[in-house]
Order: C-alpha cells, then structure tokens, then sequence
C-alpha cells in the first residue's frame, strides 16, 4: 500500500485517470523534476497501478484498473468525511433549535 | 479513449439530516465555514479559516485564511435552493481541469433531508490540451495528502 502513500503518486495517478500520458507531460504539471516523476511511475506501476508501453521514442503511461478505483476511493472518502461532518453540525442545528423552541 | 475508466468513474455519497430542506440548505452553503472539515479537506488545510458559496450561477466556492489569501474550489453553475446546487470543482487546481459536482438536497417523509454529492466529470479532462497546458498545481495534492493522513 506504500504507493498510495504519497501525494504525489496520487495526483499522477488522477492525471492518469483521464488519458494516457508521457512523462514529461506529467512532470509539466507537478513541482517535481522529471527523474522525479519517473521514479514515483516506477512505484505505481510495480504496485500495478499503471502501464507503459513505449510509442517511438517517448513511453506512454496509462492507469490500470485498479489505479481507476484509487482515485474513486480517495473521493469517496472525501465526501464521505465532509458529508459526516455536515450531518454532525445539522444535529447540533436541530438540537439547539429544539432547545429555543421548548 | 479508456472507456473502462469513464463508465466508473461517478462517485456517490448521501447522508440523512433531521433538518428541512431550506434549513439544510442553509447550512450547507451560507455556513460552510461552520461545518467543513477546513483542516484535512483544504488547500491550505491548518491555515484554512473561511470558505465561502457565493449564491448565485457563475459564483465562487473559495477559501480563506486569517492573512487573506484564498483558494478557489469551483463555481457555481445551477444554484435551485433548496433543492440543488451544480459547481464545477478545482480545489487547488486550475478551471481547465475541474471535475463535476452536484448536490441534491431531498425530503424525507418525516421531516428530514437526505443530502446527495455526485461527483464526476474526470474523463471530461483526459486529452484535452489546455488542460494539460495550464497543468496541475500543489494544492490538489495536498487535498489528497491530507485526506488520506486523516483517514
């Protein structure tokens, strides 16, 4: 689970998420270098999470399945959170309402 | 196109609150700050101190922080109280790359309202060249970051 363990690895995994990409395109987007943004490649993809096949000089890199259902994980739990804590203030709502009320 | 990778990528969660739909609505939106886990679901997470849902359509969802920086989150795109709000979403990204977000708010039988977020919109972003262009940024990271060291 250590390649999940990174920020990072994760916001590589989501640009994944959307479409196939090269590592310099990646490296674009991140403030990391691009020797940087291979390495954290190299972790997803013996951890399964992504794929590479080289395409003339440049080797692409797609998500595997699995990297796909990270990425729902994390918002999944991210809304699961928020929307806790939401239902945790409207009980407070409620409570005090039915205090001022009584 | 990865079509294995648009067909499952809708995310879904829904909560039950003992509270009106006007009331919910409510508090969802013009007291954010009151409720929102700031610290973990944060561009600026500790630092974090406001959020704010401008209501209207083309709105912003941003946050602030006590020295008066902010984050932008999305804007809004539908704003029907007290039934829904539509938003694009970015937190710590660029709008090149917002992903969709919806939240229903629905009576109950009994009184309460069940509150829906439906998140999508990623393959929206997937080859798009500006999007790749305007690239990502490091607060969408830690989102994630934070997120996951919460959990």
């Amino acid at each position: 689970m250590d390649a999940l363990g990174d920020p990072t690895r994760r916001a590589i995994l989501e640009r994944l998420a959307t479409g196939p990409a090269a590592v310099g395109r990646l490296a674009e987007g991140l403030p990391i270098s691009r020797p940087a943004v291979s390495q954290h490649l190299r972790v997803l993809k013996d951890a399964g999470l992504v794929r590479d096949r080289q395409v003339g000089t440049r080797r692409i890199y797609t998500v595997e399945p699995d990297g796909v259902l990270v990425v729902r994980e994390y918002w999944d739990r991210f809304w699961s959170e928020a929307l806790n804590a939401f239902r945790d203030a409207a009980d407070q709502h409620k409570e005090q309402r039915d205090e001022q009320g009584s | 196109m990865n079509k294995a990778v648009d067909s499952s990528m809708v995310v879904r969660t829904s909560v039950s609150v003992p509270l009106d739909r006007e009331a919910a609505f409510r508090l969802f939106t013009e007291e954010m700050a009151s409720w929102w886990p700031l610290r973990s679901h944060s561009v600026y997470e500790a630092e974090a101190t406001g959020v704010v849902v401008e209501p209207r359509i083309g709105g912003r969802i941003f946050e602030t922080t006590d020295d008066g920086r902010t984050a932008e989150w999305g804007r809004v795109g539908a704003w029907d109280p007290p039934s829904r709000i539509a938003m694009s979403w970015y937190p710590g990204q660029t709008a090149e790359l917002a992903t969709q977000l919806e939240v229903l708010f629905e009576a109950e039988p009994r009184g309460g309202t069940t509150v829906r977020v439906v998140h999508t919109g990623w393959e929206a972003r997937g080859g798009d060249a500006s999007a790749l262009a305007a690239g990502y940024q490091t607060g969408w990271e830690l989102v994630l970051g934070r997120l996951a060291e919460a959990a």
